[in-house]
C-alpha cells in the first residue's frame, strides 16, 4: 500500500513538473477531413497559391473518425503555432510512382506549405506496398535533416508496422513539433545532437540521488536527534582552574616529503561529431524538396 | 658514529644511517634525509619518555560505617535482574529500578563502604517527568508506548555510586606535527609536508574526575549526564537515602582506574595539544604521565532514571538529578522512517528533475 502512495505521488511529482503546453489554440479549419476530395496530382497543373487538402487526408481509412479529429486538431495546432504545415497523407496506391516522387507531387501540386518559403512537411503512406515517405520544404528542409528524419522514422515506425497509425502519427506529428521548436533555436537535429533518450535514463538516478540528499538533509537529523548518549573520552571538564602550567616546550624539525601529481589537462579535448545536414532532390514541378522514404 | 647508528626514522621506523655524500642521516628504507642534531635530539626525547608513567591512585575511597548507621538501611534484590538497591526502611522499593520487576527481596544491609560524599536530589519526580515529556516532544518517529502518562510516571530517582579521582599530573607529551604548503609548475602540483616533533610538558590538575560504580548504569549513559557541580557536594549522611533509593556498587575503585586514566591522559594530550600553533596536524606520538598525590572517593550522585523495553530491547533514559541534563537513546519505528526517506527522495527528485529541465531546456 505504501509503495502505491509513493508511486502516485511520484507520478504526480512529474506531472506537476513535465507540463504540457496546452493545445488551447482554436485554428479554424472548413475542409472536413471525411469527405475527401479524391484529387490526385497532375504534372501539368500549376502549384496552388493555396492548400487545397486538409493536413491529414486518409483514403485508406485507417483511422476511426474520432482519432482523425483529434490529429487534424493537433496537425492544424503545430502548424499554425509553428508557422511550418505539419500533414500526414494516407493513400491506397503510389500510381506507380516511387513514393518520394509521389510525396513530392502531392505536396506541390495540392499547396502545402505555409508562408513564403511553402515551408512544410508531410508524411506519406500509401498501403499497396506499405511504404512511407516523408517531403520537407523550405523552412522544413532546414528543421528535418536527413539524420532528424532517421531518428523520427525509428520512433513511430514500429507502431506504424503495429498497425497502431494513430500512435505513430500521433508521434510524428509531437516530433515535428519538437524538431520545428529545435531548429528555431538555430540548430536543428542533426547527428551530433539529436535528442537523447538515454539523458532521461542518466538523470533518473542523478535526481533520484540529489532527491536523496535533500531527503537526508531532513531525516538523519531526527535519526541523529534521537541518539544523545556517548562516552566523554577527556576529563578537560575536570581539570581545576588554571591549573595548566607548561613548563617544557620543544619544537624540532625532522624531516619533509615532497609528492606531485600531474595536473589535469583539460586543453586536449577535441570537438567531436558534426552537422551532416538535409540533401534534397527535384521534385517533377522543378521544386527542390528533403525527404525519406522506406516500408513498414 | 657507533651511537648515531642506532637511531631509528621518525618516519618509517628504520635504522637511519650516516650518508656521507649530503654530510646527513638518511634512512635507507624510506630515503628520508635528517640533520644530525635534529634526529639526536628527537631520539633524546623519545628515550625521555620510555620511562614508565607513573598513573597510581592511593586507593583511601569510602571509610567504615559507623556502629548503628546502618540499622536502618535495606538492601532489596531484585529476583528478576539482580539489581541491588539499598534504601532506608521507610523507603519501601515496589519494584526494580532496572527492570521494572516488582518482585524485590529485602534484607538488612551490611558492609560495603560509607561514601565520603553525597550530592542531594536538587530536581524532583516533577521535573524529571517534565525533562522526559521535553525530550521526547516533537520526536514523531518513536513508539507510542514511550509517551504513555501512566509509564512516565514509573521514573524513579536514585544514587548512584560514583568513584572520584583527583589527581595533579606531571607530564611530558610528545607530538608529531606536520605543516604543508603547495604549488604547483605547467605539468605538476606539489604538495611538501614538513615533520616536526613537538614536546609539551607541564602540569595540570584534576579534580573529581567520576567513574560510575555500578554495573546496572551504563558507563556512557552515566558519562552523558556529567557534569556535576561538586560545589554542591556534601558529607554524606543516611538521612539524605530517605525518599530515594541508592545503587549499591559492584565495581571497586581499582576496577575503576583504568577509565579515568584513559581521560585524564586524552584529556593532557589535548589541553597541551591546544598551546601548540601554526601546524597543520598535531597528533600525539607518546606521553609519559605521573600523578602526584592521586586520590580516590566514593560519592552517591543524583540520578533519575526510566526504563523502557521495547521490541525486547530495554531503553533507559538518565537525568542528572542536580542538573537537569536529560539524555537516552530512543528507537525508531524504521518502517515509518524509510516511507518519510523514501517520500521525500523522490520529492525532491522530482522537484530537482523540473528545476533541472526548465533551467536546461532538456527535451524529454
Amino acid at each position: 500500500m505504501k509503495k502505491r502512495i509513493l508511486l502516485l505521488l511520484f507520478t504526480l511529482t512529474l506531472c506537476f513538473v513535465w507540463t504540457v503546453p496546452a493545445f488551447a489554440q482554436d485554428v479554424p479549419e472548413d475542409a472536413s477531413t471525411g469527405a475527401v476530395s479524391e484529387q490526385t496530382p497532375e504534372q501539368s497543373s500549376p502549384i496552388p497559391q493555396q492548400r487545397l487538402l486538409p493536413r491529414l487526408t486518409d483514403q485508406a481509412d485507417l483511422l476511426t473518425d474520432s482519432e482523425e479529429d483529434a490529429l487534424l486538431m493537433e496537425l492544424n495546432e503545430i502548424s499554425e503555432r509553428q508557422q511550418c504545415d505539419v500533414a500526414v497523407a494516407i493513400v491506397n496506391s503510389l500510381e506507380g510512382k516511387t513514393a518520394t516522387a509521389y510525396a513530392d507531387d502531392f505536396y506541390d501540386y495540392n499547396g502545402y506549405g505555409m508562408g513564403d518559403g511553402d515551408d512544410g512537411i508531410l508524411l506519406l503512406i500509401s498501403m499497396e506496398n506499405r511504404e512511407w515517405a516523408i517531403t520537407t520544404y523550405g523552412f522544413a528542409i532546414t528543421a528535418f535533416t536527413d539524420e532528424g528524419q532517421a531518428y523520427m522514422v525509428k520512433k513511430f515506425k514500429r507502431d506504424l508496422g503495429a498497425g497502431r497509425y494513430s500512435e505513430a502519427f500521433e508521434e510524428f506529428a509531437s516530433l515535428c513539433d519538437k524538431f520545428l521548436t529545435q531548429a528555431k533555436s538555430g540548430k536543428p537535429y542533426d547527428s551530433s545532437n539529436l535528442p537523447n533518450d538515454t539523458v532521461v535514463l542518466i538523470l533518473t538516478p542523478i535526481v533520484l540521488l540529489i532527491g536523496f540528499l535533500f531527503a537526508s538533509l531532513i531525516m538523519v537529523p531526527i535519526k541523529r536527534k534521537l541518539k544523545n548518549v556517548q562516552r566523554q573520552e577527556s576529563a578537560s571538564s575536570y581539570i581545576k582552574e588554571n591549573s595548566i602550567h607548561i613548563t617544557d616546550s620543544s619544537e624540532q624539525f625532522l624531516y619533509n616529503t615532497v609528492t606531485k601529481t600531474p595536473r589535469n589537462d583539460n586543453n586536449s579535448r577535441g570537438v567531436g561529431g558534426g552537422y551532416s545536414g538535409s540533401s534534397t532532390h527535384v521534385s517533377s514541378s522543378g521544386r527542390s524538396h528533403g525527404g525519406s522514404s522506406g516500408s513498414f | 658514529m657507533a651511537t648515531l647508528l642506532q637511531y631509528t626514522c621518525p618516519c618509517c621506523g628504520g635504522k637511519v644511517e650516516f650518508d656521507s655524500s649530503s654530510q646527513r642521516m638518511k634512512c635507507p628504507y624510506c630515503d628520508t634525509t635528517f640533520d644530525v642534531s635534529s634526529l639526536r635530539d628527537h631520539d633524546d626525547a623519545v628515550h625521555n619518555q620510555q620511562t614508565d608513567s607513573d598513573m597510581n591512585w592511593q586507593a583511601s575511597a569510602g571509610t567504615q560505617w559507623q556502629d548503628g548507621e546502618t540499622d536502618e538501611m535495606r538492601l532489596y534484590i531484585c529476583n528478576s535482574c539482580g539489581g541491588q538497591i539499598i534504601g532506608t526502611r521507610t523507603t519501601a522499593a515496589s519494584s526494580c529500578p532496572f527492570c521494572g520487576s516488582p518482585v524485590i527481596m529485602t534484607q538488612q544491609f551490611a558492609g560495603d563502604l560509607r561514601p565520603d560524599y553525597v550530592i542531594p536530589f536538587k530536581l524532583d519526580k516533577n521535573d524529571a517527568k517534565e525533562a522526559l515529556k521535553r525530550h521526547l516532544k516533537g520526536k514523531r518517529l518513536i513508539p507510542k508506548v514511550f509517551k504513555k502518562e501512566q509509564h512516565i510516571d514509573e521514573i524513579k530517582g536514585i544514587y548512584v555510586p560514583f568513584w572520584l579521582f583527583d589527581a595533579n599530573v606531571n607530564a611530558q607529551i610528545r607530538y608529531k606535527a606536520t605543516k604543508s604548503r603547495t604549488w604547483s609548475d605547467r605539468s605538476y602540483n606539489y604538495t611538501e609536508t614538513s615533520f616536526y616533533s613537538v614536546v609539551r610538558g607541564g602540569s595540570v590538575g584534576f579534580e573529581r574526575v567520576p567513574v560510575d560504580g555500578s554495573l546496572k548504569m551504563a558507563d556512557d549513559l552515566m558519562e552523558s549526564i556529567e557534569p556535576y557541580n561538586y560545589e554542591e557536594a556534601v558529607d554524606f549522611q543516611t538521612a539524605y537515602l530517605s525518599g530515594y533509593l541508592a545503587d549499591r556498587y559492584d565495581v571497586t575503585a581499582q576496577q575503576s582506574m583504568g577509565r579515568a586514566n584513559d581521560r585524564i591522559k586524552k584529556s593532557v594530550e589535548t589541553s597541551f595539544a591546544a598551546t601548540i600553533h601554526g601546524y597543520n596536524s598535531v597528533i600525539p606520538e607518546g606521553s609519559n604521565i605521573q600523578f602526584n598525590n592521586g586520590k580516590v572517593k566514593y560519592a552517591l550522585l543524583p540520578v533519575w532514571i526510566l526504563n523502557t523495553t521495547w521490541k525486547g530491547n530495554r531503553y533507559t533514559f538518565a537525568m542528572n538529578g542536580q542538573t537537569g541534563k536529560f539524555v537516552g537513546n530512543l528507537p525508531m519505528r524504521k518502517g515509518l522512517y524509510r516511507f518519510w526517506y523514501i517520500l521525500l527522495t523522490f520529492l525532491f527528485g522530482g522537484l530537482a528533475m523540473g528545476i533541472l529541465i526548465n533551467i536546461f531546456h532538456l527535451s524529454l
